[in-house]
């Protein structure tokens, strides 16, 4: 070769290679990398055949990685075993280059499968080093498809590009774990902004020497502030607790910096609306090497439903608790007056046991109260029933309006009610002989206040009235009046017993206001 | 053994304030056998502040907490102001109470006179 085109190709070498090494620097596209690479090393080499092989992670066989020449679909298959028998694995074993002159003769390594394919002669290999983990990366290889040998010059140069590429492998692998590790760190972001949306949670990050708060969105409304109206600070959250609640809240802070515990509590939050938000908050103190608070880190979460609803059950409870014994007091009211108006034990059992089943009944008909109204019909029609006599019917009319009770109506009503049925079948119209009873009902309006009227009156009374104990008339002439501002009235004579009662139905204004 | 003095209800003006009939009839004999001379029974909190206010004589009161639905507290209030002694008879447990009227001494109904002197009329040890 003359020295002038010497010099010339020399100097082609060169520019490709400067020309690569820029491309090794800045592509982040691997597989063009070492492309290009085969096919520059080709092109100086004078060869159309190289190739870049890696080893697998179980480092026992090489995989076509790239390469100029190969069939493309043999790229990222085709595999070979990495042993000495190759001339690839003997290089990557020896970490030498490999010069292999003339395959067709008889060499010293197995010739892999697809090489003589290609007729090729000879091979030259170089090996290629990560080295910032000191690992082979795999190998660098020019075959060529008529008998030649390659010289140190040769050598030198695959090696050079063999440096390159292991550069370009460890810079683009990490450029990949950091893309790697920002995008989980991403994907993590919004894992937690997501549960945290989801979760309702408000949410802070206290720098304490600074004062610097983060807050999550939810944190900003928990607190009754739009979203951003106000840069975060110790004071623009204590501004916002509820007076009552403030001192408290704050002292329950410094505890917890102090001692060094979790900090939890649950305070309320006053709105510039006047809307009032129960928060319950866990946060943790973090601390520097001279222990002094560093920062912290907390949510909060908004419990007024919960605490409404603990509010409503401890009313409810407390409801529960003064019906049921105020029930016992009228029960054990009831049995001492009906001892006191029976002679004898048995029929002391008979009318006690009567009234309880009474009371209980109208147990009964209270608890289905919340689902519908108990009208006055129902209460006569249940206590008419009670007595168990169907053929009593036809001496019984019945009839009035349909008029719903209040609840605090009832129990006393159906107690006087059943004394009245008890007394008419055992002494008056409704026992043998030809009595009948009318019981009826009408509304009046007074001074803008409906009024219940119950007329009740029993006619052809025959039996004399020994056995009445005075309960029934106590009930009507006492307790309606006491308990429901009643007007009562009980006639009875010799024959006949007229009785009406007269209960406003709505609650009368009240001249003091309500206590809370 | 020193004999101490038992509180008695003897000759006291008590006003009863229930609004269930039979539990302020019940209460009233009660007190009435233990020698108590009884106010009322009233059932609502306006006949319970007419009778406070009547000047009728009442050395003492038993309230009931919830009147037809409304609170004695009212009540209560006007019977301190008269440094008039009272105590709450009621289902309703002290936590259920107003926070201003929880140390006011509670007794279950049907009540007990005898407890019930010893907290109205306490005597010096």
């Amino acid at each position: 070769m003359e020295d002038g085109a010497r010099v010339e190709a020399l100097l082609q070498q060169q520019r490709a290679l400067a020309s690569f090494g820029e491309l090794a620097l800045r592509s982040e596209n691997l597989d063009e990398i070492l492309t290009e690479a085969c096919r520059l090393v080709g092109n100086a080499l004078g060869t159309d055949l190289a190739k870049v092989m890696e080893l697998d992670d179980s480092g026992e066989s090489l995989v076509l990685r790239a390469g100029v020449g190969w069939l493309p679909e043999t790229i990222g298959h085709a595999r070979i075993r990495a042993d000495e028998r190759s001339a690839e694995g003997y290089a990557l074993k020896m970490g030498e280059p490999i010069v292999s002159s003339d395959l067709a003769e008889g060499d010293q390594f197995s010739v892999p499968h697809g090489l003589r394919d290609n007729g090729v002669h000879a091979t030259v290999t170089v090996i290629i080093i990560r080295q910032s983990v000191n690992h082979p990366y795999g190998i660098l290889q020019v075959a060529s498809r008529s008998p030649r040998t390659f010289d140190g010059a040769d050598i030198q140069l695959l090696r050079t590009y063999a440096n390159l590429l292991a550069a370009a492998v460890d810079r683009i692998t990490l450029l990949r774990t950091s893309y790697d590790q920002a995008e989980e760190l991403a994907a993590n972001e919004e894992r937690m902004r997501l549960a945290i949306d989801v979760g309702r949670l408000g949410t802070w990050d206290w720098d304490i020497p600074t004062n610097e708060i983060v807050w999550s969105d939810e944190h900003y409304r928990m607190e009754g502030y739009e979203v951003g109206e106000v840069t975060p600070t110790f004071e623009t959250w204590q501004a916002r607790i509820h007076p009552d609640d403030k001192a408290e809240t704050i002292a329950a802070l410094e505890r917890a910096r102090d001692d060094r515990h979790e900090y939890v509590h649950e305070f309320r939050s006053l709105h510039p609306d006047g809307k009032v938000v129960w928060l319950s908050a866990r946060g943790r103190f973090f601390y520097d090497e001279n222990d002094q608070p560093l920062r912290m880190i907390g949510v909060m979460r908004d419990t007024t439903s919960r605490r409404r609803a603990q509010e409503t059950q401890k009313t409810l409870i407390a409801e529960l608790q003064h019906r049921t014994r105020n029930l016992l007091a009228v029960v054990r009211s009831i049995a001492a007056q009906t001892m006191r108006s029976t002679d004898d034990m048995a029929a002391f059992r008979t009318r006690f046991n009567e009234r309880l089943s009474a009371l209980s009944r109208v147990q009964g008909l209270l608890s289905r109260s919340d689902r519908e109204r108990i009208t006055i019909g129902q209460l006569i029609r249940m206590e008419l029933d009670a007595l168990g006599e169907p053929e009593l019917e036809h001496r019984v009319q019945i009839g009035g309006p349909d008029v719903a009770l209040r609840n605090s109506v009832v129990q006393t009503l159906a107690l006087a009610i059943h004394e009245l049925f008890t007394n008419a079948r055992k002494y008056g119209a409704l026992a043998d002989g030809p009595g009948s009873l009318a019981v009826t009902w009408t509304l009046r309006e007074d001074d803008g206040v409906q009024h219940l009227v119950i007329d009740w009156r029993e006619v052809g009374i025959t039996s004399h009235d020994g056995g009445r104990t005075g309960f029934g008339r106590e009930l009507i002439e006492r307790s309606l009046p006491y308990q429901l501002d009643a007007a009562t009235r009980f006639d009875l004579q010799d024959d006949h017993l007229h009785c009406t009662i007269d209960i406003p139905l709505d609650r009368p204004l009240r001249s003091t206001p309500h206590a809370a | 053994m020193p004999h101490r003095a038992t509180p008695s209800l003897r000759d006291r003006h008590i006003l009863v304030v229930e609004d269930e009939f039979f539990v302020a009839e019940e209460m009233a004999r009660e007190l009435e056998e233990a020698g108590a001379t009884i106010v009322g029974p009233v059932g609502t909190v306006d006949d319970a502040l007419d009778c406070v206010a009547s000047g009728v004589r009442i050395d003492a009161a038993i309230l009931d907490i919830n009147l037809r639905g409304d609170l004695s507290y009212p009540v209560a209030e006007a019977l301190r102001q008269k440094q008039v002694p009272f105590l709450f008879a009621t289902g309703y447990d002290a936590w259920s109470l107003d926070p201003g009227f929880r140390d006011v001494t509670r007794c279950e109904k049907p009540i007990d006179p005898s407890q019930v002197a010893r907290a109205l009329f306490p005597v010096p040890a």
